[in-house]
């Protein structure tokens, strides 16, 4: 998975699976040169999600005001790797959120960029996709690859000042990581797919600290079959390539897929899984939606 | 009356809804079957056999606690369509995670070992040397689950659940004082000594086992149940879980009968030759095919939870329906077992050992991972409506708790060396 090699500020940052072993003390050492090297680019220019959270958020005086517990991305068809917009924040027992404009981002800590009170009652709006609660741990569908990862580690890249979420790490190792302590600097990703091959799904579970709709764009079910989404990665597969991630996704997640694709695929593709599955995953979507892939299904051979 | 006039006959109204409930047994059944393992047999037999029938009231208590963590467990795997590896990768931190997993490995891992010695102790007792049917045992395992298809597989294990009837038939033939039996059911007879104590943990060890939890939930997802068919699947995991724990009650009475009160078991076949002073010389027999269909089953069902529990929270490919390349790391895990288990349990050693460690690591996993399931089963953002009620939620907390109070005070035991 290079598919985030030649991004803008990072050359070279996910190309190592096509390196080669090394052999010998020469390519030893020149391995870890270079993978210092990488480390020295990735270290201004990456943030991984996952060391991030939890990070103080700092005022000018240098005094810890919050701890980082979430950073927001707008979801939009046209763009492919969005823009942070905003970062949810803990005060105390309390959640805040701050526009991306207001703060300094590092790995290590966060820092405002002027004295505000922190004071809001946050609310997702159509659109925001939180990266921890929506995007980390969760299923995803890498559809370049055709297949059903769980993200261990969320990558934002710098470009033009502005941070953009950049891709997902699914290695075990990115996972294992997370099990030691709190990075200072960004770690190296080891199995990295690019934003823009990413296919995430909405979580329609309810949450007190960023309550409100969900992400409507990232696939509400029954939302696609009527509202034609412009553009979904999945519409890229077949039908068959679709089947076969509606076996691995969870029930939620199977039925978002269902509705992104276009009705033909959505009805070949279930056409060709189990009574079960396919009865499952219709139960989950709206009766027009349903009875309209029902009949598509009977339709044709 | 000609075929078709047969087969358009109006069938009673309750024999659809029997076909109804018997169309979605599967999961639930095998899972809590899967608790009746070689290391459960010797537990119970001993329990038998050292107490008599004084922890008969305990099993009935432990039954509760079980259909409570069994049916949270169908009802996350129902309504979330997800696995519990992967809710918990969702809804906990990585290294809740990361412990959760390890710890389910480090059991299953002792538990397979115990099931293929299960295997060599069942067909030593044919004569069959354990050199050749565990080696065997381990590839008709592997074999029926990488080649089989997942109902295939299914219906064999549902077969292999038929060998728990000798248990019955083994307690009747027994002839155990009625009176004694129903007044030990029914009222306390417990033992203020450690090893009760010990023998308590070992008992809810091995009957609320976290393999369980995990395959349950995972296999519901894999069969595709979904919530509109959840009051079915209750029927199943709760008459799953009644069912497996009248089979354990009954190889308490069937061993309390025969030599309770003669001390602590040494094996599993002193358990089958402890019958034989009351159904005769096909005891030993009756009981090591008991045995073989116990611990076959649960040879694939514990490695098989396993393999579905880390897939899951790594995101990858995980089904029995799946081939081996299209699920690498699924099949490797379960491979891996599957050779490790047979490896130790060919290794001279003391099967007896091996199963009673596997039931006190059980013992002492089992509450914290009953913790996650409790916190799960009650969060409005995993199940929302279907999350814990009230008053399930108080037995669902009491459960946990005393299953945890006790688990600590052996392990304090245990390693103060009073146990």
């Amino acid at each position: 998975m290079i598919r985030m090699a030649g991004r803008k500020g990072v050359p070279g940052a996910m190309s190592r699976r096509g390196s080669g072993k090394p052999s010998g003390h020469h390519s030893l050492v020149g391995a870890l040169e270079k993978r210092a090297a990488i480390r020295h680019v990735v270290a201004g220019e990456l943030i991984s999600v996952a060391n991030l959270v939890g990070a103080p958020l700092v005022n000018r005086a240098g005094a810890r005001v919050a701890r980082i517990n979430d950073i927001v991305v707008k979801w939009e068809a046209s763009v492919e790797y969005p823009a942070v917009t905003h970062l949810l924040v803990r005060v105390g027992r309390t959640f805040a959120l701050i526009g991306a404009a207001d703060v300094e981002l590092t790995q290590a800590r966060v820092f405002l960029r002027a004295d505000e009170e922190l004071v809001s009652r946050p609310v997702r709006r159509p659109g925001d996709v939180a990266l921890v609660r929506d995007v980390l741990d969760h299923q995803l569908v890498d559809v370049a690859g055709v297949q059903v990862v769980r993200a261990a580690d969320v990558y934002l890249i710098r470009r033009d000042e502005v941070w953009e979420l950049a891709g997902i790490d699914v290695s075990v190792g990115a996972f294992v990581r997370r099990l030691l302590h709190r990075r200072r600097h960004c770690p190296v990703p080891r199995r990295a797919i690019a934003w823009a091959d990413v296919q995430h799904f909405s979580g329609s579970r309810h949450d007190d600290a960023f309550a409100g709709g969900p992400a409507d764009g990232a696939g509400v079910v029954g939302s696609s079959l009527q509202a034609r989404v412009p553009r979904s990665s999945l519409r890229r597969l077949r039908a068959a390539e679709i089947a076969s991630l509606l076996q691995e996704l969870g029930r939620d997640e199977g039925a978002q897929a269902v509705s992104l694709v276009s009705p033909a695929t959505a009805a070949e593709a279930l056409r060709s899984l189990n009574d079960r599955q396919r009865a499952a995953l219709l139960a989950q979507l709206s009766t027009e939606d349903r009875e309209r892939l029902e009949s598509l299904m009977a339709g044709s051979p | 009356m000609n075929k078709r006039a047969l087969s358009t006959r109006k069938r009673p109204r309750w024999a659809g809804r029997l076909l109804a409930v018997i169309a979605i047994f599967g999961p639930g059944l095998i899972a809590a079957n899967a608790g009746n393992d070689a290391g459960g047999i010797l537990t119970y037999a001993s329990a038998g056999s050292q107490f008599a029938y004084r922890t008969l009231f305990l099993m009935v208590l432990i039954t509760v606690a079980l259909i409570v963590v069994q049916e949270m467990c169908s009802r996350l795997g129902t309504f979330t369509g997800e696995g519990l590896g992967g809710l918990i990768r969702e809804q906990f931190s990585a290294r809740s995670t990361f412990i959760a997993l390890l710890f389910l490995l480090v059991a299953n891992a002792g538990l397979t070992v115990s099931e293929f010695a299960g295997v060599g102790a069942a067909m030593d007792i044919f004569g069959v040397s354990p050199k050749f049917s565990i080696p065997i045992a381990a590839a008709f395992v592997w074999g029926l689950t990488v080649f089989g298809s997942y109902s295939r597989a299914e219906r064999i294990f549902l077969v292999l659940t038929l060998a728990f009837l000798a248990y019955p038939i083994a307690a009747f033939l027994s002839r155990p004082g009625g009176g004694e039996v129903v007044k030990n059911l029914v009222w306390p007879h417990f033992l203020a000594t450690s090893s009760f104590l010990v023998l308590t943990v070992a008992l809810i060890g091995t009957t609320i086992t976290p393999y369980m939890q995990f395959y349950v939930a995972s296999a519901v997802v894999d069969k595709g149940v979904k919530p509109a068919d959840y009051p079915k699947e209750r029927i199943d995991t709760v008459s799953g879980s009644i069912w497996s724990d009248v089979i354990s009650i009954f190889i308490i009475i069937a061993t309390a009968a025969a030599i309770g009160g003669s001390g602590a078991l040494q094996s599993a076949k002193e358990a089958a030759q402890a019958l034989e002073p009351a159904v005769g010389q096909f005891a030993p027999q009756l009981f090591a095919f008991g045995l073989l269909g116990a611990s076959l089953l649960a040879a694939s069902v514990v490695p098989l939870s396993t393999s579905y529990a880390i897939a899951d929270a790594t995101g990858s490919p995980r089904s029995i329906s799946a081939k081996f390349r299209e699920a690498p790391l699924f099949y490797s895990i379960f491979t891996l077992q599957i050779l490790v288990g047979m490896a130790i349990a060919l290794a001279p050693g003391n099967l007896v050992a091996l199963a009673v460690n596997a039931q006190v690591l059980n013992g002492i996993i089992t509450p914290l991972l009953l913790a996650y399931v409790l916190i799960l089963a009650s969060r409005a953002t995993v199940l929302g409506s279907a999350k814990n009620g009230p008053r399930f939620q108080i037995v669902a907390i009491v459960s946990v708790a005393v299953v945890g109070a006790l688990a600590f005070v052996v392990l304090v035991l245990t390693v103060s060396g009073h146990a």
